[in-house]
């Protein structure tokens, strides 16, 4: 049986039996495998502090062709991004990319280049203003590198650099008519010019210069919807992401409390 | 598999649901129960039955009880002033067996998990927070050492601090009779923050 060692970031971790733990791991080398951590919740254990969500480890397995799950044998945390743990917004944004890699990656099929963005992109989330664009750059980029690469620069028809919008946006074809060359298409999107600006601008930087980006919450939005629909059109990800609904929940939340605390003090004035 | 007795294949069905008990595990049970004396297995699926029926969650802090509020929240010699608050009732267990802490508890039924869709609203938090607001001086966060009950923590920290709380979470380090060498470094980096003064 041959015995692997490389790193990974642990996308999914959950118990299994009595004293043991089932990882979804994202590995530099061998792509995403499901791996067992046999007595990681014993106190005494030395896998229990390095088996769990969005840890970055240094890990040695087990592997045997004919299982699905293979055994961890050994871990030491790399990178536990505890930055990201003090913010319950950021932490959904870095769960949602571990979900997302979960439900879009086959097994066992690595992707050095990928497992660098996952590293960079779960580094830089802290920094960043608007953490959710983090997530929709690191979707965009994984389509591109999966082969659905959409044009954002150039309109299909007239292959002119847009000026004014709505752009129509073909889900279908990858690609935008403009304002002049709009035309019937079943999967045709309205798209405002600074949602296809922040669009080209977020698919060919680098996570780190997402840093300085301030974005229009209305723009954000349509960067959203479009995103999903485009990965939902062209590779059949119909499962919405759980941890997207539970940052809404939480941003909800956040809104609906924001604003009972200005009218309790809004109360408060006017009482004098 | 097709056993003589059908009612012998039902309860090995039965066991058989239960968490971490498989197929095998669930035959040698019930074949060590068919041979204990009717009585003793009249005494376990009476008492199956009963726990069912009487036990409910306590009104105040979501533990365990067969009567409301329970005996913790009762007790008027417990420290009302000092909240413990927990993911689940069976924590409250592995506290009391200590019978070293005098406060009262507050039992979560969970953590916040984005993976599992478990928001805020999913658990007792806004019956914490209803709580706090009387005369509680220190909230003890006492959720598993992991990425989510560390978020939990967090959560609850900035929730309750308004309210004049003192919140505090439990120290988390190295286990008794384990190995220096062998602990991992985020561990050995907790334990090293929350040293204490030796007295």
């Amino acid at each position: 049986m041959p015995i692997y060692r490389t790193e990974g970031v642990i996308l999914r971790c959950r118990d299994f039996r009595e004293s043991s733990k089932i990882v979804e791991c994202y590995t530099r080398d061998y792509g995403k495998v499901t791996l067992v951590a046999k007595g990681a919740k014993r106190p005494k254990s030395r896998l229990g502090g390095a088996v769990d969500l969005l840890n970055r480890i240094e890990l040695v397995f087990y592997y045997k062709e004919t299982r699905e799950i293979q055994t961890l044998s050994q871990a030491e945390i790399l990178d536990a991004f505890e930055d990201l743990r003090g913010d319950l917004r950021q932490f959904s944004i870095a769960v949602s990319l571990c979900e997302f890699l979960d439900a879009v990656e086959a097994r066992e099929h690595p992707n050095v280049r990928l497992y660098s963005q996952l590293v960079q992109s779960l580094e830089e989330l802290s920094g960043v203003r608007q953490p959710e664009l983090v997530l929709y750059q690191f979707v965009w980029r994984w389509l591109s590198g999966a082969g659905f690469r959409p044009r954002f620069r150039r309109c299909m028809a007239c292959g002119r650099q847009p000026d004014r919008g709505p752009v129509q946006f073909a889900i279908g074809r990858g690609g935008f008519f403009c304002a002049n060359c709009r035309r019937p298409e079943s999967t045709g999107r309205d798209l405002s010019l600074a949602a296809l600006r922040l669009l080209l601008w977020m698919r060919d930087r680098q996570v780190s210069e997402l840093k300085g980006i301030k974005a229009d919450p209305d723009t954000i939005a349509e960067v959203e919807h479009l995103t999903w629909e485009f990965l939902r059109y062209h590779t059949e990800t119909t499962r919405p992401l759980r941890s997207l609904s539970f940052l809404r929940k939480i941003g909800q939340d956040e809104k609906e409390r924001r604003e009972a605390d200005v009218q309790s003090t809004d109360r408060c004035k006017a009482d004098g | 598999m097709n056993l003589s007795s059908p009612s012998l294949e039902k309860l090995i069905a039965e066991l058989a649901k239960l968490p971490g008990i498989g197929r095998k595990s669930a035959q040698r049970l019930a074949f060590y129960l068919l041979k204990q004396p009717q009585e003793e297995v009249e005494n376990l699926a009476r008492a199956l039955i009963e726990v069912k029926q009487k036990t409910r969650t306590c009104s105040v802090c979501f533990n365990l009880t067969e009567g409301d509020p329970c005996p913790i929240c009762r007790d008027e010699q417990r420290d009302r002033q000092t909240l413990c608050v927990v993911e689940e009732a069976h924590d409250i267990f592995a506290i009391e067996k200590l019978g070293q802490y005098r406060g009262l508890y507050h039992v979560l039924g969970g953590v916040l998990s984005p993976l599992d869709g478990v928001d805020p609203e999913h658990l007792h938090i806004r019956e914490l927070v209803e709580r706090c607001r009387q005369n509680v001086k220190e909230v003890i966060i006492a959720t598993s050492p992991s990425a989510e009950g560390d978020v939990t923590a967090l959560y609850l920290a900035k929730l309750l601090r308004p309210l004049g709380v003192k919140v505090t979470r439990i120290a988390r380090g190295i286990p008794t009779g384990s190995d220096l060498e062998y602990v991992d470094e985020m561990t050995l980096l907790r334990a090293l923050e929350g040293r204490s003064t030796l007295e």
